[in-house]
């Protein structure tokens, strides 16, 4: 992250360290778990492919960073922020929620004065995919399998709004080599680090995070939208960090807040943002 | 020769009192307490180890448990006044466990049965988590200080690394999201200490009779228990229901410290009281770390929680060298018996005493 900003020129944004491990899950378990559930198909930094230990950054083909992360934790500079700027901050989580969780653990109001939350993460019933991180377990998504007690502390906290980017909607988009070159051709800074660092292949080339910024950006993307209560599964057997997803007529008897679930988008105008962003020049620190 | 022994006597007496002297630190501790007030084993295990003169109280982090965050603070900074150590930071922590909630809890209860202790969420005397209301021992003026518990907690172990004592008398909250936020918050500290579990006691309580490996703090809030059983601490100490059940609080003991006039043994004399099946929970915790003679036995096991949402939820997982999981497990050193004379001798003696004042720096 520090070497992205370095390349693109905003050094003036902070990087804040936050958890080095999810809540209660640990990899020992995990391995364990698989023994008995089956294998994951992606299980991030504790994946075998590519496991070591926690505290080594391997070699960055990027270059290494010469820029230093904040000594603030990040659980400190989402209370700070939010307390700082009531009802204007937007939360835009893209990976497992611990740091959100901590947030909330240790200050109860810090969801309802954040203005909203927007995630990618969950996954209901992807449909038709060959992908086999989906076809036998179509409940499970890695952000809310790698920390589920984050992700239920998350989901039933108090925000104003909550927007969600699951699966189902991920696998809908595509980057190709086509889109890569185009934006590499930009000439930017940042057009020749996405085309240098694209990897298409399985799971890689969906346009996961970056629809939830997108849509974020402009909701006029998305094209079809649903409302559900979500939660996960906390059970230690086999669903465990599962989606669990309710409506109206069959949810449980807890006070939870509703969550925008994105369905469809316009792929073709989806594309075309992201490649124009890609290739613009990067706007300078405000 | 008269003179002679005298001087001798006098100069023992103040090389005794002299820690720096006989090269005996005050050893360091921060209690975490759900502080339920006034009186009671919560407010008496911070009182114990305030007036030791061998210690030194960094500071108490409050969690929810007994009873809502908010008021347990108030009920905490009231004894620091009454006392005269209001040198002594009270740092909130959290308010709510991480993951169990109370609606969740009463829909448990319907299908698995009454729990006979709730803390803060018992129907009879619930209320709004931020209600304090006025206070028996007279509302408190000073205030606590503005940083979380679990900040206060990584701070602490990182400014005096390996010297601090982790004291928990409630549910392990603060603890769990120290560990989340520094991972080598445990492993800086020099210990833990803890009430908490049950494993087999043997007792009529009907809190226990039928679910012997229930106890409230663990029970209150299971994933912070099991982030913390886990975690690479240098020592942990355990004293569990099985040991309580054998040290009750005695009417006797509370009139022997009537006797007193300090600020302490007014305190006592005022709001201590003894219930049925009173035992000294968090005191006797408090009173082995003081002095470890007053446990008899002890026994080593792994120890873990039931995360699993069912009838076992929040309940002790334990295991022998011989039998515990393929998956890494912490030994921790258990309480089984005590010599009770000796206990409740160091309840009334420091109970009784004056309050020894804040430690050189």
């Amino acid at each position: 992250m520090l070497r992205l900003l370095e390349i693109i020129g905003r050094t003036d944004i902070p990087v804040v360290p936050g958890a080095v491990f999810p809540l209660v899950r640990n990899r020992e378990e995990t391995l364990l778990w698989q023994e008995r559930f089956g294998t994951v198909a992606f299980a991030g930094a504790w994946d075998p492919r590519w496991w070591h230990e926690p505290f080594v950054v391997p070699p960055m083909p990027e270059g290494r960073p010469t820029t230093k992360p904040s000594s603030e934790d990040a659980a400190h500079f989402l209370i700070r922020m939010v307390r700082k700027y009531p009802h204007e901050i937007t939360i835009y989580e893209g990976g497992p929620m611990t740091d959100l969780a901590q947030a909330i653990a240790i200050d109860p109001q810090f969801p309802e004065l954040a203005q909203q939350l927007v995630f990618m993460g969950g996954s209901l019933n992807p449909g038709a995919t060959a992908d086999p991180e989906f076809l036998n377990n179509p409940r499970h998504e890695f952000n809310f399998w790698f920390d589920p007690e984050a992700a239920e502390i998350v989901l039933r906290a108090k925000w104003k709004k909550i927007t969600c980017t699951p699966t189902d909607i991920s696998i809908k988009t595509l980057m190709t080599r086509a889109m890569a070159k185009e934006i590499g051709d930009s000439g930017t800074p940042l057009g020749r680090y996405v085309a240098r660092y694209f990897q298409p292949g399985p799971g890689s080339d969906y346009l996961w995070d970056e629809l939830a910024a997108a849509a974020w950006v402009d909701p006029t993307l998305i094209t079809k939208w649903e409302t559900r209560f979500m939660g996960v599964d906390l059970d230690r057997g086999a669903g465990y960090g599962n989606t669990l997803t309710w409506t109206e007529v069959d949810e449980p008897k807890f006070d939870r807040q509703p969550v925008q679930i994105q369905v469809d988008l316009d792929t073709a105008r989806f594309y075309r943002m992201f490649v124009d962003l890609m290739r613009a020049k990067t706007p300078a620190a405000p | 020769m008269r003179f002679c022994r005298l001087w001798l006597f006098s100069a023992l007496a103040l090389l005794l009192l002299c820690p720096k002297c006989t090269g005996q630190e005050k050893r360091k501790v921060i209690i975490d307490q759900d502080g339920a007030g006034p009186g009671g084993t919560d407010m008496q295990s911070i009182l114990l180890m305030i007036q030791s003169p061998r210690t030194n109280v960094l500071g108490i982090t409050i969690v929810t448990g007994d009873m809502w965050l908010d008021e347990e603070v108030a009920h905490t900074l009231r004894l620091l006044e009454i006392v005269g150590r209001t040198d002594i930071p009270v740092v909130p922590g959290a308010e709510y466990p991480l993951v169990r909630q109370r609606d969740e809890t009463l829909l448990w209860e319907q299908r698995y049965g009454q729990v006979t202790w709730l803390g803060a969420w018992t129907p009879s005397v619930y209320h709004a988590p931020d209600f304090v209301g006025d206070l028996k021992e007279g509302n408190p003026t000073t205030k606590p200080v503005q940083e979380d518990a679990a900040h206060f907690l990584v701070r602490m172990v990182r400014k005096y690394p390996n010297q601090v004592t982790i004291y928990e008398g409630g549910p392990m909250t603060n603890l769990a999201l120290a560990i989340s936020l520094d991972p080598q918050f445990p492993s800086l500290a020099k210990e833990l200490v803890f009430m908490g579990g049950s494993l087999n006691p043997q007792t009529t309580d009907p809190e226990f009779a039928n679910s012997p490996r229930h106890e409230f703090n663990l029970w209150f809030d299971p994933e912070a228990a099991h982030i913390v059983l886990h975690a690479k601490w240098k020592k942990i100490v355990c004293t569990p229901v099985d040991i309580s059940v054998k040290a009750p609080l005695t009417q006797d003991l509370i009139d022997r410290i009537r006797k007193s006039s300090t600020p302490s043994g007014r305190y006592i004399s005022e709001y201590a009281q003894v219930y049925p099946y009173d035992f000294m929970w968090d005191e006797l915790a408090a009173a082995a770390w003081l002095d470890p003679t007053i446990i008899t036995k002890t026994e080593t096991r792994f120890a873990d929680v039931d995360l699993d949402r069912g009838a076992g939820y929040g309940n002790l997982l334990t295991w022998t060298d011989d039998d515990k999981p393929k998956i890494e497990v912490q030994p921790i050193e258990i309480q089984v018996d005590l010599d009770t004379t000796k206990l409740y001798n160091l309840f009334v003696n420091l109970l009784s005493a004056p309050t020894p004042p804040k430690s050189a720096p």
